[in-house]
């Protein structure tokens, strides 16, 4: 049970750090990339709309190459480290959340551009009020990129190596106990994890609901 | 209308010659019986069963559809009706397996080596030391990375482990140097490549990657490192739906002289040793 505890908790703590960092770069370069003009950004939309869905294996042997012994980041030795997890969830959690987050921005673009103008309200102040406007759409992108995190396996097992104590997470655990032919084992952990993101889905739904002070 | 007609004809006679075509194939050959093996990843990482699939077909008319798991979740498989035989290394649960009724027979037909392999710089170090004193050698002063998958290679790791009077539990839970890395052969020895660290494996996964790995056979041959394969035919009375007239004439042709001798030719091409030896 200690051991289980212990791989629900490393599970958390690794896609709570990758999806943060996702959100801290992901969320203000895809309002930027809504709100801006310029020819070039909009014709790199559909790049990074498919780097979405980017096959997390691509994510994993690109991760596991740049830090294997024999690749450029080798003599750091972060290969099956959290650092490998949490970079290769990074990598796949990103472009998702740049892609659901530029979407967002269109539909109000231009009224939102006028009332800036009129108002004569810096960049950096449109930026705070549009993650106000949008703040539903926002929590949404970082909840896909969280369960995103949570869902993956074969990048985490290829940069992580599934090592017992040290960066065996819930999905390697999962692998690992069907490998066994242990499909109890398996299944019970699979529930654990549906609960741990229905559990995280709620909370940050209903802390939305009193700030806002929703009837719902 | 004229090219109409001759249209339907043509597609006619063309209908013709498929069917009989087919027919022709169908009676000319017999359906093979199907046959569903259950392996280790060692034994279908080898290239055994391919090899001498063609001579199955041949002999007895049988198609082999071989699904490779490791041992624990191939007598996993066996107990479900998932196998009709199993091809494994992992003596004692075996044992347990024909206890409890599932297995009709088992017999242990061939072997090989596992080998601790390692960093090159550690060969002197190592140089006629046995398993046993090598794995306590190994403990506390080099990393280790463990299978750590209840399969047969973790299974021989365990019993050396404990030939060496040390609690495995303890040493399983001392992660200053001993890594569990829960996946395959092939992931674990990339594992021990990349870490540096030293690992058990078998000799034929070994060879079959050695230009990828950075590691060396490090000890090799030792008594303590015999690796039994057993074929188990599963009991049709205890679990349901299994071919188990198929897995007994399976069973027979592998242990036939020309089989064991195909066995132990298996590898001498390729990399000069054979990668299984026959009793």
């Amino acid at each position: 049970m200690n051991e289980i505890l212990q791989i629900v908790l490393n599970s958390i703590f690794i896609c709570l750090t990758s999806t943060t960092i996702a959100t801290l770069f992901g969320v203000p370069i895809g309002l930027i990339m809504g709100m801006s003009t310029k020819r070039w950004i909009i014709k790199i939309r559909p790049i990074i709309s498919s780097l979405a869905g980017l096959p997390p294996v691509l994510a994993g042997i690109t991760i596991f190459l740049l830090l294997s012994n024999a690749g450029p980041l080798g003599s750091y030795r972060l290969l099956y480290t959290h650092t490998a997890i949490i970079s290769a969830q990074v990598l796949i959690v990103l472009p998702l959340i740049i892609a659901s987050v530029y979407p967002l921005v269109l539909p109000i673009k231009s009224s939102f551009l006028e009332t800036c103008y009129g108002l004569h309200i810096s960049n950096v102040k449109q930026l705070k009020y549009l993650v106000n406007e949008l703040r539903y759409g926002i929590l949404a992108a970082i909840l896909i990129g969280f369960g995103r995190a949570m869902a993956e396996v074969g990048a985490v097992m290829m940069v992580g190596g599934n090592i017992r104590y040290k960066t065996r997470v819930m999905t390697t655990a999962i692998v690992l106990e069907t490998n066994q032919g242990n499909y109890k084992t398996a299944l019970i952990l699979g529930v654990f994890l549906l609960f741990i993101s229905f559990g995280i889905n709620f909370i940050v739904h209903s802390v939305f609901k009193e700030v806002n002070h929703d009837s719902l | 209308m004229h090219a109409k007609i001759n249209m339907k004809q043509f597609i006619f006679i063309v209908l013709c010659l498929v069917l009989t075509a087919c027919s022709n194939q169908s009676i000319e050959k017999v359906e093979p019986i199907n046959l569903r093996l259950t392996t280790t990843t060692s034994v279908n990482d080898s290239g055994l069963m391919e090899y001498l699939r063609p001579f199955i077909l041949e002999d007895l008319n049988m198609n082999l559809e071989i699904v490779s798991l490791g041992s624990g979740a191939a007598i996993e498989a066996g107990q479900r009706g998932d196998a009709d035989v199993l091809l494994v290394h992992s003596p004692s649960a075996e044992k347990t397996f024909v206890e409890e009724g599932y297995g009709l027979k088992r017999s242990t037909f061939m072997y090989n080596f596992f080998v601790i392999v390692g960093p090159e710089e550690y060969k002197e170090e190592f140089k006629n030391l046995s398993a046993m004193n090598a794995f306590l050698l190994i403990y506390k002063n080099y990393p280790f990375i463990s299978r750590g998958d209840n399969s047969g290679t973790h299974n021989k790791e365990k019993n050396i482990w404990k030939s060496t009077e040390l609690d495995y539990v303890v040493v399983s839970q001392d992660t200053s140097f001993y890594y569990s890395s829960g996946s395959g052969m092939g992931d674990t020895l990339i594992m021990a490549s990349e870490k540096q660290a030293f690992t058990l494996t078998d000799l034929s996964t070994f060879l079959s990657m050695k230009d990828k790995l950075d590691l060396e056979v490090i000890i090799d041959s030792s008594n303590d490192l015999i690796n039994d394969y057993s074929i188990i035919v599963i009991n049709p009375d205890k679990v349901e739906n299994v071919n188990s007239e198929a897995a007994l004439m399976f069973e027979e042709w592998m242990l036939s002289e020309k089989a064991l001798n195909l066995i132990s030719e298996y590898g001498k091409e390729e990399y000069n040793q054979s990668l299984f030896f026959t009793y």
